[in-house]
Order: structure tokens, then sequence, then C-alpha cells
């Protein structure tokens, strides 16, 4: 019994101290890596070089994946770019504008999505989790980590055992070797300005033929410091609600729908809701919230028109 | 309270510690000191359906001496009492509702609309598994095969030993009582094999099966988006899963009694290197098919009684098989395809090979003939699955229907994503291929430090990827 006791703690010890240790020198050395600024990620390679864009379209997946950025460009002639991530909201996107800000010149215009999507309570903790925080978040260029560690499900040990962040998933393990070794993956050497739509047609599986009600609690606090920043560095800034499906926007809580305008109106801000009838067709969407190739391109030249109006 | 949880992990050595330090001077303290550790296990999960446990327990334990009556009228009513209450606990909890669906579909049929009342509660976790219990003590204690116990601590043990509470292996008297009646000393051996094992389902449940779960919930999720080679992927890869996922619970829960002296059932005998359905079923949740067909099949005549009995036989006891995984016509339908799949076995009189070797049993590799007849029957307890998995027939048979379907404008991502997770099915087949011979024995390196180091990567692996709790899919039966 007690030599039994006696080898499970001394394999125990040692595998932990073993971890500890490999962990330690992985952190330095990624430490390292990342004080060259040598590595990127997806949408955040606009930290590398400093680049200048009139308009910036700020938002989450639904701005992300339904603003044709290159059409965008192409028709309006001004060089746009999307401050945009999968399944964030407002206050990430706060965090990443102001480290935006002030690495690149300031744009002429920002549109901000002004949606409940981006703008409830805990958004990120309810939609995304960590699985998607390791490989958008880790490098942590913004400083942000401490705001997520407790919310999204980092528990203690990977505090005291940093290597346990990047296992977690599959894609953990790549991005350990490209944090080790310096090195990105091929396709993330191409800078992008916005997403590629997404090119899936409607499906109407069990989980999206019917949408929930939508009803939550709106958090208005990292708009307001978007609008701070924007009236303090004289960027004009127009709100928009992207279109979702008809049906699911008719479950959107009308209370929702007038606080949005209210916040709009006593900010004296341009405030465009999307949402119209000619949204109500499905095949222009693959989800309730996300529209399809040919969607993002009606949607795009709709928001064209609406920025001509206003030039 | 889940194995693969933080709580697990220190709920685990806090009892062992115990047992074999304070409570291993009598055997009384030792199955107190369980009892209580298997309730607190279960009471974690919720303290109400503890005291259903408990009063399951009870009845059993009471019936147990009535069964064993030398009065056969009376013990066979006692008996029937007995499985009446087994059966409304887990008609009630379990079927309850589903029943009453149906009914009302029924009736509204021929025009008549009913409005039942459903009842509004969870299922409580391991109920078919401890009722099967209770049942399989009372029925042998009839036929002679068992003596009621007196001491209800043990038999509360029996039924509620914390490893195999909730998702078995189901245990029978014969097996487990005696060894619960008499007290247990430390085995060196006995205790590291244990946590080979624990080691072992830890990584098949975290590593394998957790990781396959979020390819095959997008697959069946959006399967109207996928292309036929990834819906065949989705299937294999559901197929794996829950082999990971539930294997290594029992290894788990094997090794863990091992921990504190018990030898419980093999429940996993690598059953997809099977080379027919019928050895498939003699090695995938043998506790549970071995049951049926003791008390089920054996009773209503198995196979002795001319051709048309034994089919009939074989439909019922995979159809009750499906059934009892859940009350769903997916489930029946599972059964059913079995049964179908099982048939021409058994009219060919082929069922009965391939008993007692395993495949390859003194090669390294399979030859051709094993190969193809391990892959055929692999492909079929596959299709079979997709109606495990799918949350209706309809849904499996568009799932079917859609394999077959455009494999045109699908971007290549989605074709490329399983094929990605699929490096986590290797380390299973290898290991089960290496271990096929003797599946408690982990033992793979003879240098201590190449073991040891074996171990630690296993271990620190399980402990990367432990964070994101999932339950196990067998806590739903």
């Amino acid at each position: 019994m007690y030599f039994f006791l006696k080898k499970i703690s001394l394999f125990f010890a040692l595998t932990f101290a073993s971890y500890f240790f490999i962990g330690i020198i992985f952190e330095k050395i990624i430490k390292k890596n990342l004080t060259n600024n040598q590595f990127q990620f997806q949408e955040d390679w606009h930290m590398k070089h400093p680049h200048s864009f009139e308009f910036l379209f700020i938002g989450n997946s639904r701005t992300w994946a339904q603003v044709d950025i290159d059409l965008m460009t192409k028709k309006q002639h001004e060089k746009s770019f999307c401050l945009a991530q999968d399944g964030r909201d407002s206050r990430i996107l706060f965090y990443k504008l102001k480290k935006y800000l002030e690495l690149n010149e300031h744009p002429k215009h920002i549109f901000l999505q002004f949606d409940p999507y981006f703008i409830s309570e805990n958004n990120d903790g309810t939609f995304y989790g960590k699985k998607n925080y390791l490989g958008y978040m880790y490098q942590d260029w913004l400083g942000i980590n401490s705001i997520f560690e407790n919310e999204i499900g980092f528990d203690r040990l990977e505090v005291f055992f940093p290597l346990k962040r990047y296992f977690s998933t599959i894609g953990g393990i790549p991005i350990l070797y490209y944090h080790l070794t310096n090195t990105r993956p091929s396709d993330y050497s191409t800078f992008k300005y916005g997403s590629v739509p997404q090119n899936r047609r409607w499906s109407p599986s069990s989980n999206w033929s019917q949408p929930d009600r939508t009803n939550c609690l709106l958090n208005f606090k990292y708009i307001d410091a978007i609008v701070s920043i924007c009236k303090a560095k004289r960027i004009s800034l127009t709100l928009f609600y992207p279109p979702q499906s008809f049906l699911s926007y008719q479950l959107v809580d009308h209370h929702l729908i007038k606080e949005l305008s209210a916040y709009a109106s006593k900010n004296n801000l341009t405030y465009w809701n999307f949402n119209a009838i000619k949204y109500d067709n499905i095949q222009l969407f693959y989800n309730h919230t996300h529209l399809n190739t040919q969607g993002s391109n009606v949607f795009t030249i709709d928001f064209l028109d609406s920025i001509n109006k206003i030039r | 309270m889940l194995f693969n949880s933080f709580e697990f992990l220190l709920f685990l050595p806090l009892v062992f510690i115990l047992y074999w330090f304070v409570c291993n001077k009598s055997l009384k303290w030792q199955n107190a000191l369980v009892l209580l550790a298997s309730y607190f296990f279960y009471g974690w999960w919720s303290w109400m359906f503890l005291g259903l446990l408990m009063l399951s327990t009870l009845l059993d334990y009471t019936y147990g001496f009535f069964v064993a009556s030398p009065n056969r009228q009376q013990a066979k009513l006692f008996l029937w009492l007995s499985i009446i209450n087994n059966l409304g606990i887990l008609g009630i909890f379990k079927y309850y509702n589903f029943f009453a669906t149906q009914f009302q579909s029924g009736f509204e049929f021929f025009g008549l609309h009913t409005n039942p009342v459903l009842l509004k509660v969870a299922l409580p976790i391991g109920i078919s598994f401890y009722t099967f219990h209770g049942m399989s003590y009372v029925i042998d204690i009839y036929r002679g095969h068992q003596k009621p116990v007196k001491n209800i601590v043990d038999y509360a043990v029996f039924v509620g030993f914390f490893p195999l509470l909730v998702s078995g292996p189901i245990e029978r008297a014969k097996h487990l009582l005696p060894q619960v009646q008499k007290r247990r000393f430390f085995n060196y051996p006995q205790a590291v094999d244990g946590c080979r094992l624990i080691l072992w389902g830890l990584f098949k449940k975290v590593v394998i099966a957790d990781t396959l779960a979020d390819t095959v919930d997008l697959i069946f999720d959006t399967y109207q988006d996928q292309n036929g080679i990834t819906l065949i992927a989705g299937a294999v890869a559901f197929s794996f899963q829950i082999y990971g996922d539930f294997s290594g619970y029992s290894d788990v829960a094997i090794g863990t009694a091992k921990l504190f002296g018990f030898e419980l059932l093999s429940n996993f005998r690598f059953p997809y290197f099977s080379r027919d359905l019928a050895e498939f079923w003699r090695r995938w949740h043998i506790s549970l098919s071995s049951w049926f067909r003791d008390y089920l099949y054996i009773p209503l005549g198995g196979s002795k009684n001319g051709t048309f009995k034994a089919v009939r036989n074989t439909f019922i006891i995979f159809l009750v098989s499906g059934f009892w995984h859940g009350a769903n016509w997916n489930f029946i339908s599972w059964g059913f395809i079995h049964a179908c799949g099982f048939l021409p076995l058994l009219l060919l009189k082929r069922n009965r090979k391939n008993v007692t070797d395993v495949v390859a049993q003194d090669r390294k590799l399979p030859n051709i003939k094993e190969l193809w007849q391990m892959s055929s029957t692999f492909a079929f307890v596959t299709f079979a699955w997709i109606f495990f998995r799918a949350d209706g027939i309809h849904l499996a048979l568009s799932y079917i229907k859609q394999i077959g379907g455009s494999f045109k404008d699908q971007p290549i991502q989605f074709l490329l994503l399983p094929i990605g997770k699929f490096i986590y099915i290797a380390p299973l087949i290898l290991g089960d291929w290496y271990l096929r011979r003797n599946e408690r024995t982990l033992s793979i390196f003879k240098s201590n430090v190449m073991r040891y180091s074996f171990y630690s990567i296993m271990f620190l692996i399980v402990l990367s990827m432990i964070g994101v709790k999932k339950s196990f899919i067998y806590f739903q039966f």
C-alpha cells in the first residue's frame, strides 16, 4: 500500500513538475517571439504594418460575413476594412478599435454594427467559449486576457500550466508549433480586408427551421466608449443593424428595437436598420442571422446606396 | 459527478485513502464507506433522485426474502411484483412521456383530440442500470442461483457501488455480491492495473470521444449542407465517438473498482474487430447483451424451439435492447436493423462462429478475409449508428439519402475538417489492436522510464483536454 502510494505520488510529482517547467520554457520563447511582432493571426494583420482606410466596418460575424468588403471598395472607390470578428461583442471590438487607432491612420468613417447580437451582455460568454478564444485571442495583443479568464471557462490550472491552453483543441497543437518556431500558416500570409461571404445555401435543418426569440439585456457601455472615441478623434460614426431573416427579426423583442432607436436619437447618431421586407427571401441566407454570398451582395449594394445618400 | 471532472479527481483519492487507511480494519467499515461514498457520488448530481435509488434498493432487498420462500406460488407472486415495481419505476421516468405522446398521436389519427399530462422531470441518471441490477438479483433468487442477502448495506453496495452506478457495467449478484461480502485487502498489481485502466478510459473519453463529438455534432446538425464523403465520415466518427465514450466510461469504472479491491464484469472486448454481427454483440456492451440473453432471450425459449420462435425471440431481444436505450423510435429502429442483420446468421446457423478466439489470434496482422469481414461488420454497425444518433427516423433517412446526393458546390474545408479529426481515431484502433488478446493488460513498455514517460504524456494530454466537461452518452440511458 505504502509502496503504491509512494510510486503514484512520485509519478504525479514528476509529471506535474515536467509539465510546469516545459510550460515555463515555452512561454518564454513565445513571449520573446511575440515581442518581435513577427506572428499574426487572421484579421489582426493590420497591426503588423500601418495602413490607412477611409471606411471601417466594426461588428461580429454579422458584419464580418455579410459586408462584402471587396465589392464595397470597388464600388465606393474608398479603401474599406472590416474590423470584425466572429462571435465577439462590442466589448472586445472596443479594445480592438483602440489598438487599431493607435497603430493606423484614423478612418474617415466608422460603421458600427448596432444590434442585440453585438451589444447584448455577456455575448462572448454565451455564444463562444474557450475553444474559439484560443485561436483568435491567445496572442493577447490587446492585453485583454484578464477580461476573459474568469468569464469563458479558463480554469485555474491554466494559470500554473500554460501549456494546457494549447492542448484543449486540435487547433492548439499547430498554434503552439507556430508560436515556438515563429512561423505562420501559409494561408495567413495573404492580407484580407474582410471575409469572403459564405457560399452556402439555406439549410432548413431542425436547428434552423424555427428561430428562437431574441430577448436579452443590452449593454451600451462599450458603444458609449466607441462613440466617445469617435467624437474625440472627429471620426464620423454611423450605426447599422444588419439584416437577418424576416422570420427571426419578427421574434426580436420589440423593446430592444425601440431601445436601439432611442439610443441613436439620444446621441444624435445616424442609425440604419436594414431589416426590410426584401430580406423575407430565405434564399439570401444560410441561417437566420447570416446572409450567404447572394444575400451579402444584395446587402452590400443596399449599404452602398445608404452611404451615397449621406455623402 | 462525472469521471472526467475535477471533482472526481479530488473525490477518488480521498475515498481511496479513507478506505485503505481508516476503514480497512473490518468489512463493515469498508462497505459502509463505499456506500456513503456512492450515495455522495450520486447525490452530487441530484439528492432528490438519491431517494429513488434508496427506495428501489429497499424494495428489491425486501422482495428478495419473499421470493426465496419455499412456497413457489408466493415466490412467483413476489417475483412479478418486483419486476412490475422495477419496470414501473423505469416506465414512469423513462417511458411515460413517450407512450403518452404516442397514444395522443394514435387518437388524433382517428380524429380524437386528447391532451395527456406529461411529466416534466429529468430522467434520473443510471435508472436503467440500477433497476436492472435489482431485477437480476430477485430473478436469480427465484431461480435458486442466489440466496437473499441479510445485510442491507451489502445489498445497497451491490446496487449502488459508485463506479458502476450510473452507466454500468450491469453487474450480477452472483459475481459482485461475494466480493462485497468478503473483506478486501490491498493488492498492488490490481491497483496498478486499475490506474492504467482509468488512464486509458479517460484518454478514450476525453481525448478521442469528446474531440470527435464536435465533428459529429457539426456534421449531423448541418447534414443537408454536407456532401456524401463528409456524411460517411460523420457516421464513422460517431461509431468511434460512442465507442470511445462508453468503453472509456467502462474502463474507468472497472479501473476504479480495482482500486477498491473489486473485479467488475467486462463490458467491451474490441467490438470493431468483430468478424460478424453475432461476434459484435458478444463484444459490445457485454453486460447488457448477456443480461437480455439470460433474463429475456433464454426464458422466451432462445433458439431451441424451432426457427419461427428463434426468429421471433431475436427480434424481441433486439427491439427491447433498442427501446432500453431510449424512448424514441430511432432507438427501436436501430434495434430492428441489428435484428435484420443478425437474421441471416441465425438462419444459416453461423451465429456461433468466432466465439472463443479474437481476430488474428496468433498473428500481428489480419489476413484479407478477416479484414473484409471486419470492414463489412463495421460498415453495417456504422450504418445502424446513423439511426441511433439522428434525432428521429426521418432525419436518419434524410441523412442516408443525402449521402448519395450531390458532391458539387461543397467548400473544400468541409471535406478537410473531418479528415483532420480522424487522427484521433488512430490511437484508439492501434491501442485496441495491441490489447486485443488481453484487454486489461495495458503495460506496453518494459523499460520503467519509457513506460512512465508514456503514462505521463497520456495523463498530461487528458489533463489538458479535460477542461470542457462533456457528459457521457450513456448517462441518458
